[in-house]
């Protein structure tokens, strides 16, 4: 047990992460305040008053997948680059412990960090966008309408692969991995496309793979085939399976990572 | 301590780098392993801590497979690497940060290393210069007090009067539990030093010898043209012919490790084949 994880150890190794990094993640949190009072101020000013609760939730998700990939796509910085790594790796902590700070930080902190600075960003916004007398609600992210919490499970599967990514590629991991993801989502669809085209026999529209199938009969009905029952879960299913995979599948390359 | 069984090692892709290893380190020893550019000597030390996995083989530490890289082996293992990495902290703020990894870490001499190199506690890292931050490492390496301490070209960076500093602290730390590695192809920077030498060869270990015992059954002089026929190994050099020849006194010579390694890895084996004579102890 002392050699996969010890709480003291993981506490130490804790708050050295913590202490060679927070001034980076503290001006980090800055720049997504900064972008995020950017375009909501931008969108208010065009708008000619705050944005809907709807488009709060797009713009939520937007920054949330988007600044949580570039994020993780760095948190294992200290294990690329020749000298960085051999500190890191050779340093007297498991490999589930160093994986744990990393984890913890691009996922949970990260999210609690982000919900903080979106909501204060967004409340000025709402405060100083205010039209005549009628101010816009908050977005409530547990919201049936809106479903922003949908955002979190998609977080999660960009997470994963971020932190594999990180990883698994030695520089530029950001852009690498990004350009893995839609070459694999690409490659994925197009054997979905492939596979229900011969399994129905109809023409199809392209669509993502889980989520429905839609083509058109005699050029005039339009029909879109989607999961019902306990199957309408299969595509959340998936993308926890997909997050899951991923994060093992990076636990697995910082074992074996060598220099 | 240290056990290399059958080692080869090649990234992947490309030719082994080391090609079936065999060798047994134990502690209260100062192992120089010296090596042309490029003969893999970072790449050994890196499979000896568990920064690369062999390919077969294995390296292990009191044991325990160093590939692994548990807690409970890293602990007792420091690795300086060629090129340091320090983080933005100060010195103190690293100590304070990452001494309690290693269990047996010494504060007091750390504050006395520091104190002969002459770098200062409080200063942030990042900003010292590269001897300054080497030198940095070196002490806080030594104060770890763990049981193998492997050094990559330690010496690269530092200046003249560092040099013998760091000469003075290594010999002054090592202690019967402790195994100092140190690689290098500034073979002048070990003399007075080690009291070991391994060379890395053509993917191989050539030799792995005690000085003192190379000291008995070797000589290590200047000889005349005429005589050169008589040696193991004989150079050129502005005196005359620098040679390895048996010593047939009796009376220890002083090493000269840079003719050493030049002998052992030059196209003549005359003194490999010389050395790997079991008899050789005995024919003198």
């Amino acid at each position: 047990m002392y050699n996969l994880f010890s709480l003291p150890r993981f506490s130490r190794l804790f708050q050295k992460h913590t202490a060679e990094h927070w001034k980076s993640y503290l001006m980090g949190a800055g720049v997504l305040a900064g972008a995020l009072l950017l375009v909501l101020g931008f969108l208010s000013y065009l708008n000619g008053g705050a944005p809907n609760t709807r488009a709060q939730a797009v713009f939520f998700g937007m920054f949330m997948l988007g600044g949580g990939f570039l994020f993780t796509s760095n948190i294992f910085a200290d294990f690329s680059g020749k000298a960085r790594a051999i500190a890191a790796l050779s340093l007297p902590a498991s490999h589930l412990e160093k994986y744990v700070v990393a984890w913890l930080y691009s996922f949970l902190f990260f999210l609690l960090v982000y919900i903080g600075v979106f909501y204060a960003v967004d409340s000025v916004v709402i405060t100083l966008a205010k039209y005549g007398t009628q101010q816009k609600p908050v977005l409530n992210l547990f919201a049936r309408e809106e479903k922003a919490y949908y955002s979190f499970l998609l977080f999660a599967a960009v997470h994963s692969l971020a932190l594999w990514g990180s990883l698994f590629f030695e520089k530029l991991a950001f852009i690498k991995t990004a350009v893995a993801f839609f070459a694999l989502l690409m490659l994925v669809s197009v054997l979905n496309y492939s596979f229900l085209k011969s399994t129905l026999g109809v023409d199809l529209r392209f669509s993502l793979p889980f989520l429905s199938a839609d083509f058109i009969e005699n050029e005039r009905a339009y029909y879109r085939l989607t999961p019902t029952g306990t199957q309408q879960y299969l595509p959340e299913l998936m993308l926890l399976v997909l997050s899951a995979l991923f994060w093992l599948a990076a636990y697995a390359r910082l074992r074996e990572k060598q220099l | 301590m240290i056990k290399v069984e059958n080692l080869s090692f090649g990234y992947p892709g490309r030719p082994l780098l080391l090609e079936d290893l065999c060798l047994t380190l134990e502690q209260g020893h100062i192992y120089g392993l010296l090596g042309r550019n490029g003969a893999g000597k970072s790449t050994l030390l890196k499979n000896l801590v568990g920064l690369a996995f062999p390919r077969a083989g294995q390296c292990l530490l009191n044991g325990q497979s160093t590939a692994k890289r548990l807690p409970s082996m890293l602990e007792k293992v420091y690795f300086l690497p060629e090129e340091v990495y320090v983080p933005a902290l100060s010195g103190g703020q690293f100590v304070a940060r990452t001494a309690s990894f290693y269990p047996q870490f010494d504060g007091a001499s750390f504050q006395r290393y520091l104190h002969e190199f002459d770098v200062p506690l409080h200063a942030v890292l990042s900003q010292l210069s590269f001897g300054q931050q080497k030198k940095f490492m070196i002490a806080f390496g030594l104060a770890t007090n763990t049981n193998l301490l492997v050094l990559d070209e330690p010496t690269n960076g530092l200046d003249i009067p560092s040099k013998a500093q760091f000469r003075r602290l290594i010999a002054s730390t090592l202690t019967p539990e402790r195994c100092v590695i140190i690689s290098t192809h500034q073979v002048r920077d070990l003399d007075n030093l080690i009291d070991t030498v391994v060379v890395l060869h053509q993917q191989r270990i050539v030799l792995n010898e005690d000085l003192e015992q190379l000291a008995e059954h070797l000589t290590f002089a200047t000889v005349s043209p005429a005589h050169a026929h008589e040696a193991l190994y004989a150079e050129d050099s502005m005196r005359g012919q620098q040679a390895i020849l048996p010593n047939l006194t009796g009376r220890p010579s002083k090493i000269d490790l840079e003719l050493l390694f030049n002998a052992i890895t030059a196209p003549n084996q005359a003194l490999t084949s010389y050395l790997n004579q079991p008899s050789y102890v005995q024919s003198v």
